[in-house]
């Protein structure tokens, strides 16, 4: 059901929140237990809101436009008393003792926060595999993953637990799995929202953003979420968007790039076949096809994979085992506790990328691989300023495959990390992204990246509110019960 | 590019981590892969006016004033909590 | 042939900014009152939490750039030093590394009679860490753990950076001593060196006179007194003397100063590498100072010492008083708050300087914390000049204004004011006239001070609240008269 169906139903008093609650968790109940998409329900929280929806929905009052719509949320942000793990055994029983920004925004709106959803561990990862608890499936297809990191995000949205959901991108992490599990998920422009409260993993790439059934539920919830915030001084001091009126408006005929080097050879002939009739589609409506040219885009990660493990290493050593989180008891002298306390609970990716960061920034090879990494990524943020002055927009294919099965890339962290080739370069300039489904290949979902100047996210969701006006992909649901 | 073993133990000692021996190995050979990849950067040429370009943003600053903040679970999520000092207990430091 | 040795000493001094918050949070910038209750969850290091710069602490950072000569940079940059540390909640700590905001400085001292500039290298602003308790042992060896207190985690520092241009313990004792002046008198830092909220590390080496390549220096830190730095110096360059002497050399190291023994030893033998990987914070962007904020910064700016000397030297106090005056900047800060307008200057000098300061000294107790408000010490001067109290009542009102009261209720309650209204006195001093026909004549017959035995009985008869001058006055009138 949409955003807007349910809307109408709270305002034609044909449901109460506490009854969606009620059909929320029991269809969770019925049905996660195959997908694995949770890591644990905030019940209470989530009826305390439904009560006070239904108190001011029986006093007549006007509630703002997301109240009584259920809420999924990654585990990497904070609802107060409620866990955050990220995933890791490491925080397996922290307790959140604040809001992150963006849950606080939600619970104005009068939300109903259903649970916390599983992640690889601390963001780290394309496959939701690498959570420390237990991997999520692929809606879509059980042996199949979900995408990551924000697979538990893009997995409850499918499998129609919720309408909408939490995630956070660093590289690729909300638009990935998005495209694996067949639902649209937006990474707006760094800075758009807050990251107070989100568990960092590269700070200067990190950004949450929404995941819905449409664009047009996503845009609910990000003009929802956004907005300056004084408590990140990367936050931009710009007020929330208004995109759900942008959409409303006639969509103008725009230029849309598409770059070479991603829809060439390393993309699935799949993949790249429902790309191009999205293209195509594009084209009938009126708009103007541009070929262009992305060179940087080869080193794109290779950079990224200096930048943020570098950034990680840092963001991570506040685990040590002293004032929360697991520690281990048995070491005797600090440096062993402290150790041993990450030893154990960092997951193997984890450790691998705190190594690789740690060798990056150390002293011999800084000049090599950090100060190199940063001049490339100004590069890549200039090719792109430079291909914004011919187009509106670039459409790629969000992933080179569909959802790949369980351990296809266990042994070869190098071959998962390459995947990300078109999502990093955005996460690079920080600018926006959309992704969304345009087709299918073998029964699973291809999704493909509109990508956008900074701060437009007007363009960048109407052209992809239009392609869903004219399609149906992201109607079409998996088989698990029936998606109401 | 070769990252040894002996690499890892000198970045496992700067970053506190510690590894079984097995995965040392695995470790380090998947390390010293990635690493080979990341060398192509090298290849990359910038010119100065790319960099000169870059935006660079501006720092927000807070004003002075207090915001008095009370942290809630700081016992609970201590692993080890002195209650008598209200302190965090650590190990002995060396 | 005996060597002689030159002595090259740099030093570090990191200062505690005067704000009311944390570098990066909103907690009070102070102890708090228990451990762990001044505390966030940004200067917790908790998961999620993001620093965000307090303007204040910028504009005292530029403050003591200026106050020091230096030049200001326009875009400076925060960048995380990594290192593990209990003390150290995030694992790094925000510090300026290679574009600190003030750079190229100098400070001048004088040495017996010969004055030098010492240059200031950079000034940079950095995050302070927590506080250990270590149990079961004075220090971390032979403790059995320790206990982490945050209070003090994110409290805003600046480092101030010289040149090795100091050439012995007494330059460097002068050079921290002024730079102490400096922050103090421009409101930076409260300049407290016990309680930490200024420390200064010293780095030692020693040359061969002559030669131009500096020695292998130590770094000295735990000076928590001016004494002690000079002491610390003196100690550390005799041990590097007789270790070269002896035909040893200088380990680059940090020692820690003993005030107990009057020695550095070796803080620890690093096995450990240091290798802090600093690189940009990403949670800060460059800070830019321009030059229009410079110059309001500047316009506001409380007196520089200098300046503070020469605004004494006008008001007409003297030498004594101007040094005094400079080498206690909260007494100066309590003297410059008692003079309003209506009193004079001198007057306030000779009470601030003089019987006030001795009983705060007597009582240890600082200026700062005085229990007599500038206010009050200003009008019992101006009481004096009225003529309502003498200097010696005054005096004697000094300690029970200590319990905090003002002195018009203190005379109010004891009406112990001066009696200078002659009509009141005349009946009283005729009468001691008339019970002493001997001292009429010899003050008729020419010896005047034979008066002051009858000023000394007027004086006992009115418990001293008798106007002394007067007195005189009236008796020799009253004596004329006969």
């Amino acid at each position: 059901m949409s955003i807007s169906q349910l809307q109408d139903q709270y305002r034609r008093g044909e449901i109460t929140a506490s009854a969606v609650l009620d059909q929320t968790y029991a269809r969770i109940d019925s049905h996660d237990g195959e997908v694995k998409s949770f890591l644990f329900h905030t019940r209470a929280l989530a009826y305390e809101i439904a009560g006070e929806v239904d108190a001011r929905l029986a006093k007549g009052k006007t509630l703002p436009p997301l109240a009584g719509i259920p809420l999924g949320v990654k585990d990497n942000m904070h609802m107060s008393g409620e866990k955050t793990t990220c995933a890791s055994k490491i925080l397996e029983n922290f307790q959140a003792p604040y809001d992150a920004t963006v849950i606080a925004r939600c619970k104005e709106a009068l939300m109903l926060p259903i649970g916390k959803l599983n992640m690889d561990e601390f963001a780290m990862g394309s496959s939701t595999e690498n959570s420390a608890f237990f991997p999520t499936r692929n809606p879509w297809d059980f042996s199949r993953v979900p995408g990551g990191s924000s697979g538990g995000s893009a997995a409850s949205v499918a499998a129609g637990f919720v309408p909408l959901s939490l995630g956070s991108d660093t590289g690729g992490s909300i638009r990935q799995p998005a495209a694996f599990c067949g639902v649209t998920g937006l990474k707006p422009t760094y800075g758009r929202v807050s990251r107070y409260g989100l568990v960092a993993f590269a700070s200067s790439l990190d950004q949450i953003g929404p995941l819905g059934r449409s664009v047009h539920d996503c845009a609910y919830l990000l003009d929802a979420i956004s907005g300056h915030d004084a408590r990140d001084a990367t936050s931009a001091n710009l007020p929330a968007t208004q995109v759900v009126a942008h959409l409303a408006m006639s969509q103008k005929f725009l230029k849309i790039g598409i770059p070479r080097e991603l829809i060439g050879p390393e993309i699935d002939d799949a993949v790249k076949a429902c790309v191009e009739s999205a293209i195509r589609w594009y084209e009938q409506q009126g708009h103007q096809i541009i070929w262009c040219d992305m060179a940087s885009f080869s080193a794109a990660v290779a950079t990224y994979y200096i930048i943020a493990p570098a950034e990680a290493s840092a963001n991570l050593s506040r685990y040590d085992g002293v004032r929360y989180g697991l520690r281990d008891k048995k070491a005797d002298t600090l440096k062993t506790m402290i150790a041993n306390t990450r030893g154990h609970g960092f997951g193997a990716e984890v450790k691998r990328r705190i190594i690789l960061g740690t060798y990056v920034l150390s002293s011999g090879y800084y000049d090599a691989f950090y100060a190199k990494a940063q001049q490339v990524r100004s590069l890549i943020t200039y090719e792109f300023q430079q291909a914004f002055q011919n187009v509106d927009v670039l459409l790629t294919p969000t992933a080179p495959t569909t959802a790949f099965a369980f351990g296809a890339h266990a042994q070869d962290p190098l071959a998962m990390y390459l995947a990300d080739i078109a999502t990093i370069p955005v996460n690079m300039a920080g600018l926006p992204a959309l992704s969304l489904p345009c087709g299918f290949s073998d029964g699973l979902p291809v999704g493909m990246q509109i990508i956008g100047r900074a701060w437009d996210e007007n363009t960048v969701m109407g052209l992809g509110h239009q392609f869903q006006l004219g399609t149906d992909y992201h109607t079409r649901v998996p088989a698990i019960g029936s998606v109401a | 590019m070769n990252f040894s073993t002996q690499d890892l133990d000198h970045l496992a000692n700067l970053a506190h981590l510690t590894f079984s021996d097995s995965e040392k190995v695995a470790f380090a050979s998947q390390i010293d892969h990635v690493l080979g990849y990341m060398g192509k950067l090298s290849e990359v040429v910038i010119a100065p006016s790319v960099l000169a370009a870059m935006p660079v943003p501006q720092m927000q600053l807070r004003e002075d004033v207090v915001t008095p903040s009370a942290i809630p679970f700081l016992a609970e999520n201590a692993p080890d909590w002195d209650a008598a000092s209200n302190a965090f207990f650590v190990p002995k430091i060396s | 042939m005996n060597t002689v040795f030159e002595t090259v000493i740099g030093i570090e001094v990191h200062a505690q900014l005067r704000t009311n918050t944390k570098l990066f949070c909103g907690c009070p910038n102070q102890f708090g009152t228990g451990p762990n209750s001044n505390v966030c969850p940004v200067c917790l290091g908790l998961p999620g939490a993001l620093p965000v710069l307090n303007k204040q602490a910028v504009i005292f950072a530029v403050t003591a750039g200026l106050g020091l000569h230096c030049q200001i940079r326009e875009t400076s940059v925060f960048s995380r030093k990594n290192y593990f540390y209990p003390d150290l909640p995030k694992g790094y700590q925000i510090s300026q590394y290679d574009l600190p905001i003030c750079e190229h400085g100098h400070l001048d001292i004088t040495v017996e009679g010969v004055s030098k500039r010492i240059g200031i290298t950079r000034i940079h602003m950095e995050e302070d860490a927590g506080k250990l308790v270590h149990q079961g042992a004075e220090a971390i060896s032979g403790s059995t753990g320790s206990l982490v207190d945050l209070n003090r985690a994110c409290t805003p520092l600046i480092e101030i950076v010289s040149e090795p241009d100091i050439r012995s313990a007494q330059e460097a004792r002068v050079y921290v001593e002024n730079l102490r002046r400096i922050l103090m008198f421009l409101g930076v830092c409260d300049g407290n060196m016990e309680e930490g909220s200024l420390r200064a590390d010293a780095n030692v080496s020693i040359r061969p006179v002559g030669t131009e390549k500096f020695g292998t220096r130590t770094e000295i830190k735990n000076v928590n007194s001016f004494r002690s730095l000079e002491r610390a110096i003196e100690s550390e360059v005799a041990r590097q003397t007789a270790l070269i002497l002896s035909g040893s050399t200088v380990i680059q190291e940090t020692r820690h100063y003993d005030d107990f023994t009057q020695t550095t030893k070796s803080l620890r033998s690093k096995a450990d590498a240091h290798d802090y990987r600093y690189f940009p914070e990403p949670d800060l962007f460059p800070l830019h100072v321009s030059s229009a904020w410079i110059a309001e910064i500047k316009a506001s700016m409380k007196l520089h010492p200098d300046a503070v000397l020469l605004k004494y030297k006008t008001e007409g106090l003297s030498e004594f008083e101007i040094q005094v005056l400079l080498d206690d900047p909260e007494m100066a800060c309590f003297f410059d708050a008692c003079c309003v307008d209506g009193v004079s200057p001198t007057a306030v000098a000779k009470w601030v300087v003089g019987d006030f300061q001795a009983i705060l000294r007597d009582k240890k107790i600082s200026f700062s914390d005085s229990p007599v408000a500038p206010a009050a010490l200003t009008s019992l001067v101006q009481m004096i000049e009225k003529g309502t109290l003498s200097g010696k009542m005054a005096k004697e009102m000094l300690p029970a204004m200590m319990t905090g009261k003002d002195p018009e209720s203190i005379v109010k309650e004891s009406g112990a004011t001066q009696i200078s209204d002659g009509d009141a006195l005349r009946p009283l001093i005729a009468a001691i006239i008339d019970q002493h026909p001997d001292v009429i004549e010899k003050v008729k017959s020419g010896k005047r001070n034979a008066a002051d035995f009858l000023i000394g009985q007027v004086m006992k008869e009115t418990k001293g609240r008798a106007k002394p001058d007067l007195v005189r006055t009236l008796i020799l009138e009253d004596i004329q008269n006969r």
